[in-house]
């Protein structure tokens, strides 16, 4: 596991954006009444976004931070450095970050870059953009997160489409010097690649038409959540001395209630210091971590000093947790598109 | 001269174990090696344990019971069960290991190895 510290970087705003359109699992029609309830229950997603045809994961991505620049009043030519995680870009070439470098009207000079990561997607963003600002004295920098994940998803796969979500999210993040130190712990484990995977339409399976939807091995996936990931929170923890007492919140990539709730125990945290998305946004792939923030933390964070614990696990299989402090950041309410 | 090594065999849980550990620290050793020895799952409690995780009818699991056969059970309800093992007895029964299982006989036997 990589594990490594920056320092002089905070966080100064967390925006997220959802699709208005709002999907609710009691309507899905082809799983028993039943088995529903059980499903809402043991997920604990009850509602989910899904993006009409002309929303894409960048659309949700801008719009969240032009509220953020809004807001903090930064102007687009101060921007150094964008950088998109997604795995749902606009084209296949070229990435999405130069068209929305253009779009938020940021300078030529700007460093955009795009990142295909999925759950852990968020935090490693931050480990990226954060070293890249620190070791070329970028100033000011947006963070991209999003995915349309349920354009990759068949109607007719019942394991998936009562959990998958759309959303993205913008983070604006300053070198400034006096930010708190960001402790990181990351991880990957290729040979599970295909645990979470869509077969066909790369370059190695052209896409024929008959396997290009999203597959996931949801037993694989979940063992991974309650052996791994667990470890590697544990890991982090020990190494930096972070806590349930010294630690505000763990956000956790919402995978599902079942799993958060195992992982929790093990990592020690009271339920009230893990807040959950799922009922609302359901599982938004790598835009989960701020779609959290936004909908359960945003005073909080708004208001007073608070020390983070985030944790994204998943397609890779891959994962990554974060111990952070923000310090009364910029955090609006959900932007609806 | 090297410390010798200092080995505990233990039963007990993780509390009981740190203070354990604590003692022996205090009293000079900087270096501990628990060989920790989980009890093997009781069947009874084992089976109460796995039919806890059942609404329906949870009475009529047994030993014997073909799982996949009972109308409750399902690909999220395997998920519930090998929750319950993991916070139970601190094994996780893997993907691979659970699709060779027929009988709940099968998932204790996985369970037992495991601690073992």
């Amino acid at each position: 596991m990589a594990q490594f510290t920056l320092d002089g970087l905070s966080i100064k705003g967390i925006a997220s954006c959802v699709p208005a359109n709002r999907a609710d699992n009691r309507d899905i029609i082809g799983i028993a009444p039943e088995k529903l309830e059980s499903l809402i229950q043991t997920t604990g997603i009850r509602y989910r976004r899904i993006a009409p045809p002309e929303i894409c994961a960048s659309d949700m991505c801008v719009a969240s931070a032009e509220k953020l620049l809004q807001e903090l009043g930064w102007n687009p030519d101060e921007i150094d450095a964008l950088i998109i995680v997604s795995q749902t870009p606009d084209h296949t070439i070229p990435g999405t970050a130069t068209q929305v470098q253009q779009r938020l009207g940021l300078k030529d000079s700007t460093l955009a870059l795009d990142i295909n990561q999925g759950c852990a997607g968020y935090v490693y963003g931050l480990s990226v953009i954060g070293g890249l600002m620190k070791s070329a004295g970028l100033k000011k920098g947006l963070l991209l997160v999003g995915d349309t994940i349920t354009r990759t998803i068949s109607k007719d796969d019942f394991s998936l489409v009562p959990i998958f979500s759309d959303a993205g999210s913008a983070t604006a993040i300053e070198l400034d010097g006096s930010g708190s130190d960001w402790h990181f712990e990351t991880g990957s484990s290729g040979e599970d690649y295909d645990a979470i995977y869509i077969p066909e339409g790369g370059a190695r399976h052209p896409a024929k038409g008959t396997a290009n939807h999203l597959t996931m091995r949801g037993h694989a996936v979940y063992t991974f959540g309650l052996t791994t990931v667990a470890k590697s929170i544990k890991a982090l923890m020990e190494r930096v001395g972070a806590n349930a007492s010294n630690t505000d919140y763990l956000v956790f990539h919402q995978a599902n209630q079942l799993l958060l709730d195992a992982i929790r125990k093990k990592a020690g945290f009271e339920p009230g210091q893990v807040p959950y998305s799922l009922h609302d946004y359901g599982n938004t792939s790598c835009a989960t971590v701020p779609v959290t923030i936004t909908s359960c933390l945003n005073a909080q964070l708004s208001e007073k000093e608070t020390t983070l614990l985030l944790s994204g696990f998943g397609v890779g299989l891959s994962w990554a947790n974060v111990w952070l402090t923000t310090n009364r950041i910029c955090c609006p309410p959900m932007i609806e598109l | 001269m090297a410390e010798q090594p200092l080995f505990i065999w233990s039963k007990c849980d993780g509390s009981a174990l740190a203070e354990l550990s604590g003692i022996f620290l205090s009293l000079g050793r900087t270096r501990i090696t628990v060989i920790y020895n989980m009890e093997k799952p009781d069947q009874e409690a084992f089976l109460h344990t796995i039919r806890e995780q059942f609404v329906k009818e949870p009475d009529a699991i047994g030993m014997e019971t073909h799982f996949r056969d009972l109308k409750e059970w399902s690909s999220m309800q395997s998920l519930i069960v090998i929750t319950a093992i993991d916070e139970e007895w601190g094994v996780t029964i893997k993907e691979q290991e659970m699709n060779g299982a027929q009988r709940i006989a099968d998932i204790y036997q996985l369970t037992c190895d495991k601690v073992n």
